[in-house]
């Protein structure tokens, strides 16, 4: 029964994963082309009023961020060869590639924690939600759906965009224990991942080990399709919201020192209110 | 001296006959054997150790026959054979029917040859004998009968004069892991066509070579139909097969009943609901912009 279902269950995530997929590009169309009435979109593709920013993005994390971006669409399209072969002779080629940006970008994510909380940049209070940052989430809310051209600006992060990112962060965790739960070589003392991550806790409740890790794959492949729509939606925001920032942090141009500005206070301070000196907040 | 004068005296002698009698023997029209163990009366000879008497002929590209109006090719290329299994087999060794003339006759040589893999491959010719592909079946009466269904010559399955060696030859293995549309699905095409699970099936397809082949499951000579109780693919017998060494670990019955989905995803796919809504929406927009009429 666990495993008819199991059956009915992936070709339902393919239905559901790849209509929400299209489903998101014509969100995030529809999205846009209401900034053109709104005029969002001449004061900051055409005037040039992107928010501004008081200091740049540093190296280290700009860095990271590559690695990441970079394993994480080698790990999307490997694993989705992986399921959906797409051209001939790949499996083999695609696991190994699947295998090697995994490990890199886990010791990525053990570096991005060590910065976040060990550096001496230390970076973690940026992500931080704070009682203030929740009690912006409805006005952050009302201004991406266009019900307010004020974007409430109580840190460096909106709320939206720290959910978002710690969001990523746990879905990371997640990803590499269903990731690993795949794997069945006994290459742990005589035991396999699978049987030592969900085993003996799983195993039992679903069935048995086998069906317990066919569950994981479910899980993984389900996550690897959130991982994609998030960063679609990451994607557009980044470009549409702050794109001069966002070419800083991925190095493609600096960003313009004539609009570096301070806005009365350093970020390393707690914003005084909910209001800032943003372009599109002091407008 | 002498007698090294002597001993090529002898060797010119028969090097004349035997360059001689055939063409004399054709001059006064010598009657085609009867039999293709007759000793004498042959068109031609072959060599007893080699296989170029008959390349002679055979290793020209351009040895055609126009059969029913059709071009066929008796070309054997020389590469294929010695990069086959029976690189060190005669001809004559398959080809048993060969009747030492020219034409060659018109018997069933194909059959023949097609069969004659059971003189030296006794135990997989005997598991054959006990498979669905056997000739011969039950005919309910307690006894056998010859079935004219269609049934597979070993040939029809392991080709000609390319069969790869497949012992302790990963080459060999991996081109026979390979050949699974020629083995199995040019019969069984509609098997073939639903074997297209993300795993095994669609990888398979697509070259993966740890995908398995159809005979990884069903099994090969001694293959039988899977509602038969000693089939492999069997529900009784699938977490041994299943869990044979190499393919999945950990298997038990619930496991096994996910194995519906192997040949079964284009039927779950299509008894999908919302596949079926997105399907239908996209045949109505399709006939809306010039599908034209059904």
């Amino acid at each position: 029964m666990s495993a008819i279902l199991l059956a009915q269950v992936n070709v339902w995530m393919d239905a559901v994963f790849i209509l929400l997929f299209i489903g998101v590009w014509l969100f995030v169309l529809f999205h846009f082309s209401i900034s053109i009435p709104k005029g969002r979109f001449r004061k900051k593709w055409i005037e040039g009023k992107w928010p501004e920013h008081d200091h740049l993005p540093v190296f280290l994390p700009k860095l990271m961020h590559w690695i990441h971006l970079l394993c994480m669409l080698a790990l999307a399209f490997s694993g989705l060869y992986i399921r959906f072969p797409f051209f001939d002779g790949g499996r083999t080629p695609m696991r190994w590639v699947h295998y090697i940006a995994m490990t890199i970008v886990g010791l990525n994510y053990l570096w991005r924690l060590w910065y976040a909380f060990l550096a001496k940049d230390r970076d973690y209070k940026k992500f931080a939600i704070t009682k203030r940052d929740l009690q912006s989430a409805l006005g952050v809310l009302a201004y991406y759906g266009y019900f307010s051209d004020n974007k409430p600006h109580v840190a460096e992060y909106n709320v939206m965009q720290k959910m978002s990112y710690l969001l990523f962060a746990v879905l990371m965790l997640a990803q590499g224990f269903t990731g690993l739960s795949l794997l069945t070589q006994p290459i742990l003392f005589g035991l396999s991942p699978r049987e030592v991550l969900i085993g003996w806790w799983l195993g039992p409740l679903v069935g048995g080990v086998a069906v317990a890790g066919a569950w994981m794959r479910v899980m993984h492949y389900a996550i690897n399709w959130l991982f994609i729509i998030m960063t679609v939606v990451h994607f557009y925001l980044a470009v549409n919201e702050d794109f001069l920032i966002g070419m800083d942090f991925f190095g493609f141009k600096k960003y313009p020192k004539d609009k570096l500005v301070t806005h009365g206070h350093g970020h390393g301070e707690e914003h005084a209110a909910p209001a800032g000196a943003a372009a599109l907040e002091a407008e | 001296m002498r007698s090294r004068i002597s001993q090529r005296i002898a060797a010119g002698f028969f090097l004349a006959v035997a360059l001689v009698a055939p063409a004399a023997a054709y001059g006064q029209g010598v009657s085609p054997s009867v039999s293709p163990t007759a000793p004498y009366e042959l068109d031609f000879t072959l060599p007893t150790e080699s296989k170029s008497g008959c390349q002679v002929c055979h290793g020209d590209p351009a040895l055609v026959r126009v059969r029913d109006g059709v071009v066929m090719s008796y070309y054997i290329d020389d590469a294929t054979i010695e990069a086959s299994a029976h690189i060190d087999q005669q001809c004559v060794g398959c080809h048993l029917d060969f009747t030492y003339k020219a034409p060659h006759g018109n018997g069933d040589w194909v059959t023949s040859a097609k069969t004659a893999c059971r003189n030296c491959h006794e135990d997989q010719s005997r598991a054959f004998g006990v498979g669905v592909h056997r000739a011969t079946v039950p005919n309910g009466n307690g006894s056998v009968e010859t079935t004219t269904a269609p049934k597979p010559l070993c040939g029809d399955c392991h080709g000609a004069h390319d069969i790869p060696m497949l012992t302790d030859n990963p080459d060999g293995q991996e081109a026979m892991h390979a050949d699974g549309w020629v083995v199995c699905g040019s019969c069984h095409e509609d098997y073939w066509d639903s074997y297209d699970d993300y795993y095994h099936g669609a990888a398979y397809k697509r070259g993966a070579k740890d995908a398995p082949a159809c005979w990884d499951c069903h099994g090969w000579h001694d293959i039988l139909p899977s509602s038969e109780r000693g089939s492999r693919v069997h529900e009784s017998h699938l977490v041994e097969t299943c869990g044979q060494e190499g393919c999945h670990v950990g298997v038990d019955e619930n496991y096994t009943s996910y194995a519906v989905f192997i040949h079964g995803r284009s039927t779950i796919t299509d008894d999908n609901p919302l596949i079926a809504l997105v399907r239908s929406v996209i045949g109505a927009v399709g006939r809306l912009f010039g599908g034209g009429a059904e």
